[in-house]
């Protein structure tokens, strides 16, 4: 039994066979029985024979010293895989050290064990020998399974064979005596297994452990019959002696196997390295059983695919497995499928090679990743079960015949169920954990978007926003060029508002150094958007990508600012996320990939969208809130004019009220003294300041009538001789003006327009030039015909230069020679309510509303207004162009 | 003592001297303070209707500038014509009256009646 000791190794020791206990039993033995030998024949499971283990036999030299003078012969147990017959030493220098101590010894106590010389020179009972069932002595004491006692002529008779000539000093023994050596019937620990490989039929009685031969060389001395029930005592006592060190060795081994067990559960699930669980299991397999190959192979249910992921090919590993696992489909292995899958038990093929049909049916098995093991002696397939579900196999295969015991199989089993759990384990703590790290990663995006938001959401001021966006931005996704680009409202261009610039392509591009320019030339950036491509693509989804072409294509319908955006920062490709408000393009965020072809993560674009969603109702709220600022400092600032108009426009009422209730009760005073011309004189006093009051309430009442600066005003636009508006304005001056009015307007000068506000606007220019002019100066009002183009920078209105054309336009002047208007005021002039700033202390008479009432009427006409010069002390001149129209035939 | 009317209006000026004549005063006319303060460094005696809101020199740099004048002050009766609600800004002002515009003919002969007997 003990051949069969677990780990059996070509360097086996003594140490698994008790044999110094058994020498010294049989020691004992022979002196009881006065035997001259004794030997000790052992069941061999490998080669299910008696193995001769143990031969002990006095000095014939001296038969009165026969217990002083026992020379035994002592080895170790066969190497199984060698022919049965061939012994060998337990390893030279053990066999030299025996030579030498080749002594005899007194008996008790037995001294170290002495080595007979080589076995070949003992020709009966020789160590090694084997015995089948029935064969020789041994193998009939087997059979017979009782004592049996011979002497040497029935020996000779029965066993032929054995009775070889013997060698010198060798003395033929007179009488055998031959007990088999029973297992003691109780705690047999193959009866618990569950699992009993197939084996073929034993021909050994279940229970026989070994033989012991006792034989008398000294002629008169044999054993008697009556000694047989002795003889079974001993043979008792051997066999208690093998049992137990059979369990010690099961023991240790038990042991050997939680051990490694635990080795390798420990290794779970905290320490999920998969290479290091199948080193693990690959050194538990070599400690357990001798493999030549082992194959480790997983499904994955989730995928469908099969991974072989660790295999040894005939003791050579194959490197890279593990990184790279052989994948294959459940079409691919149907053997392999039917017997994990299907059946879910182990597959044991103890003789590969007695069973030609074995490797036919499950030749998909012994080849493959592993190389091919049909040419192996034995194969084992363990299904690796988790409940009813099967998660791999192991596949092991050996040189040896029937290299997997019951035994065996149930460790690797064990071990095998051990490790399913354990990457079921893994596999649930990697996913927990990989679930725990997404979650956590989820968060603090989350929590930095969150901020982000917060951070954009927080502030009013348009350009801080927009800058924050563009860093934020870039910095979620760790882009190093971030530009939002502002829809202008007439939809017409992408203006960029704001840069983030970690990389400094841009800064390079422009090539400037301070802070300030490279502001400044960020609105520069203009990309097309009308009829381009992007205003198609915008269309198409929430967000795309510029490709080398598209950004090529765009940098040659860009401007230059745009080209050296697209074509300077050399971007490779560009994720571009249209900002809407609501359905409203608000504008692009314009994203450059960080390095080549890198195309964002989806969590990356989705936190971007998530992230431009925000701030497009941000910028509309800033929009808004700059809007609401904007016009509440409008409303602040006409509210103040409003004031100011109220002063104003009170002093300006009082003056004709003073002099109308002056007149009046100077006519009442002096009714009975004054002289008609006294009268007339004072009347036309009193009718002048009316007018002037008239004048003014009229003024008042058309601004307010023409309401908010973008309203339309309702005008009869037809041909209108300039001319005779001008002749018919100064007619209408509002004040008897001292200063001359020189004319210089070419008769067939016609204008579109409306007649009466022209007037108007022509008689507010004079009364102004007149008001603000000394007496002695002179107006002079000029009228020329030209194109729109020619009219100087600022006045021109582009938006009817498109298509080529050049309108003509007719551009009146008029030229007063007053004190000038300063320079800050001069644009204001134009406003409601404003007047030159000293106009309250000047004696100059007006509403205020003059100039802004004659802007509105000259823009609602297609023209424009403005102050063409204005020199302190030498005049102004005030402009105005109105569309020109061919004179009309003259009616008859 | 003559009377002095100064105002930038010329409807003003004109009014206030058809009044004046009428009622039988000599009278004359300055357009800003500038011209009043000419007149009245000159040995004449005036009663001068001085209005506040003037260009060049308004009545109230007028009256301020008499203040370090005093011999110029003392030969003439100030009286100042301001808008009502410029009237607080001319309450400091030391004249011997002030008329609120507009104003009716009254006003200007009982302001000018108690100097001209």
């Amino acid at each position: 039994m003990s051949t069969a000791i677990w780990g059996e190794s070509e360097t086996q020791s003594d140490e698994n066979y008790p044999l110094s206990l058994l020498k010294n039993l049989l020691q004992q033995m022979m002196e009881q029985f006065t035997a001259q030998g004794a030997c000790l024949a052992l069941y061999d499971e490998n080669i299910r024979q008696m193995v001769i283990r143990l031969h002990l036999h006095t000095h014939i030299s001296s038969p009165s010293s026969v217990a002083n003078n026992i020379e035994d012969i002592v080895t170790v147990p066969l190497n199984p895989r060698k022919a049965p017959g061939i012994t060998r030493p337990l390893n030279p220098s053990a066999s030299a050290l025996g030579r030498m101590r080749r002594l005899s010894k007194p008996l008790p106590p037995l001294d170290p064990v002495t080595l007979q010389p080589l076995p070949s020179q003992t020709t009966l009972f020789s160590l090694g020998e084997a015995y089948t069932f029935g064969q020789g002595l041994i193998g009939t004491a087997w059979r017979k399974n009782e004592p049996i006692v011979l002497r040497s002529d029935e020996y000779a008779a029965a066993h032929p064979v054995d009775s070889q000539p013997l060698a010198q000093n060798e003395r033929v023994p007179g009488c055998y005596l031959a007990i088999p050596i029973q297992d003691p019937p109780m705690l047999s620990p193959q009866s618990t297994q569950p699992v009993q490989p197939m084996q073929p039929s034993t021909q050994r009685p279940q229970n026989m452990l070994g033989v012991i031969v006792l034989y008398q060389t000294l002629p008169g001395v044999g054993f008697q019959q009556t000694q047989s029930d002795e003889a079974l005592l001993w043979a008792e006592r051997f066999g208690l002696y093998l049992q137990n060190d059979r369990l010690q060795h099961s023991q240790t081994r038990t042991n050997d196997y939680m051990k490694r067990l635990q080795q390798i559960s420990t290794a779970f699930p905290s320490d999920v390295i998969l290479s290091k669980l199948v080193e693990n299991v690959y050194q538990f397999v070599t400690a357990v059983v001798p493999i030549s190959s082992m194959l480790l192979t997983f499904y994955d249910r989730d995928t469908k695919k099969i991974y072989d992921i660790f295999a040894i090919d005939h003791g050579k590993r194959l490197e890279g497995l593990h990184e790279q696992p052989v994948i294959a489909q459940q079409s691919d292995r149907p053997c392999w499928w039917h017997v994990t899958q299907e059946q879910q038990s182990t597959l044991l093929i103890p003789a590969i090679q007695q069973e030609p049909e074995s490797v036919q049916q499950y030749e998909e098995l012994l080849k493959g990743t592993w190389g091919d093991q049909s040419s192996a002696e034995s194969f084992l397939l363990l299904p690796m079960k988790m409940f009813t579900r099967v998660v791999g196999s192991l596949s092991l295969a050996s040189m040896c015949p029937d290299a997997f015991s019951a035994e065996d199989i149930l460790a690797l089993e064990t071990m095998v169920q051990q490790i399913t759990v354990g990457i079921e384990n893994a596999k649930l703590y990697d996913r927990a954990n990989q679930s725990v790290k997404k979650a956590r990663q989820r968060e603090e995006s989350l929590a930095a978007m969150n901020s982000a938001l917060l951070a954009i959401s927080s502030v009013l001021n348009l350009t801080e926003l927009l800058h924050k966006f563009v860093e934020t931005s870039a910095k979620l996704v760790q882009a190093g060029l971030c530009t939002f680009f502002q829809l202008t409202p007439d939809r017409e261009e992408l203006v960029a508002q704001a840069i983030y610039d970690s990389t400094g392509k841009w800064k390079d591009a422009t090539q400037t150094g301070s802070r300030e320019k490279h502001d400044d030339l960020i609105e520069m950036i203009r990309l097309p958007f009308h009829n381009s491509l992007l205003a198609e693509m915008v269309e198409a989804g929430s967000f795309f990508y510029l490709d080398t072409m598209m950004l090529e294509e765009l940098a040659q319908a860009s401007g230059e600012g745009g080209a050296i955006f697209l074509r300077e920062t050399h971007s490779h490709k560009m994720l571009m996320i249209p900002v809407r408000y609501q359905t409203e393009i608000v504008g692009i965020l314009a994203v450059h990939t960080p390095w080549q072809d890198r195309v964002f993560r989806p969590e990356e674009v989705s936190t971007l969208l998530a992230i431009s969603s925000q701030a497009a109702s941000a910028i509309r709220n800033a929009q808004l809130f700059e809007q609401i600022r904007d016009a509440n400092a409008e409303l602040k600032r006409m509210d103040k004019l409003k004031d100011e108009f109220i002063v104003t426009a009170s002093h300006e009422l009082r003056t004709p009220l003073s002099a109308i209730s002056g007149y009046a009760s100077l006519l009442k005073r002096q009714s009975s003294r004054i002289t008609p011309q006294q009268v007339l004189r004072y009347g036309t006093k009193i009718s002048g300041a009316t007018q002037q009051l008239i004048d003014l309430v009229a003024n008042m009442t058309e601004a307010a009538k023409m309401g908010a600066i973008d309203k339309k005003l309702e005008l009869q636009v037809g041909p209108v001789q300039l001319l005779a508006a001008a002749e018919i304005a100064s007619t209408m001056l509002s004040i008897n003006i001292e200063q001359k009015i020189i004319m210089h307007i070419d008769p067939q000068l016609w204008v579109t327009c409306d007649a009466l506000p022209l007037r108007q606007v022509i008689t507010n220019l004079l009364d102004n030039a007149a008001k603000y002019s000394p007496p002695t100066g002179q107006i002079v009002i000029t009228a020329s015909e030209t194109t729109l183009s020619q009219l100087p920078e600022g006045q021109v209105d582009y938006g009817k230069l498109v298509n080529g054309e050049d309108p003509e336009v007719v551009l009146v002047r008029v030229r007063d020679e007053g004190d000038g208007i300063p320079l800050e005021d001069q644009e204001k002039i134009f406003e409601k309510f404003v007047r030159a700033s000293r106009s309250l202390t000047t004696p100059v008479r007006g509403s205020g509303l003059g100039l802004y009432i004659c802007r509105r009427y000259i823009e609602a006409m297609g023209g424009k207004l403005w102050l063409e010069m204005s020199v302190p002390g030498e005049g102004s001149i005030f402009s105005f162009y109105l569309p020109r129209m061919e004179a009309p035939p003259i009616e008859s | 003592m003559k009377v002095l009317v100064v105002d930038d209006d010329p409807i003003i000026c004109d009014m206030m001297a058809d009044i004046l004549e009428c009622e039988g005063y000599p009278i004359c006319v300055a357009r800003n303070g500038m011209e009043a303060l000419k007149l009245l460094r000159s040995d004449e005696h005036y009663l001068v209707f001085l209005d506040v809101m003037m260009p060049v020199m308004s009545g109230k740099d007028v009256c301020e500038q008499l203040e370090t004048e005093p011999h110029v002050r003392q030969q003439h009766i100030i009286i100042l014509m301001s808008a009502l609600d410029k009237l607080e800004e001319v309450t400091s002002c030391k004249v011997e009256g002030i008329i609120p515009k507009p104003f009716v003919v009254e006003d200007v002969i009982e302001a000018l009646e108690p100097y001209m007997q």
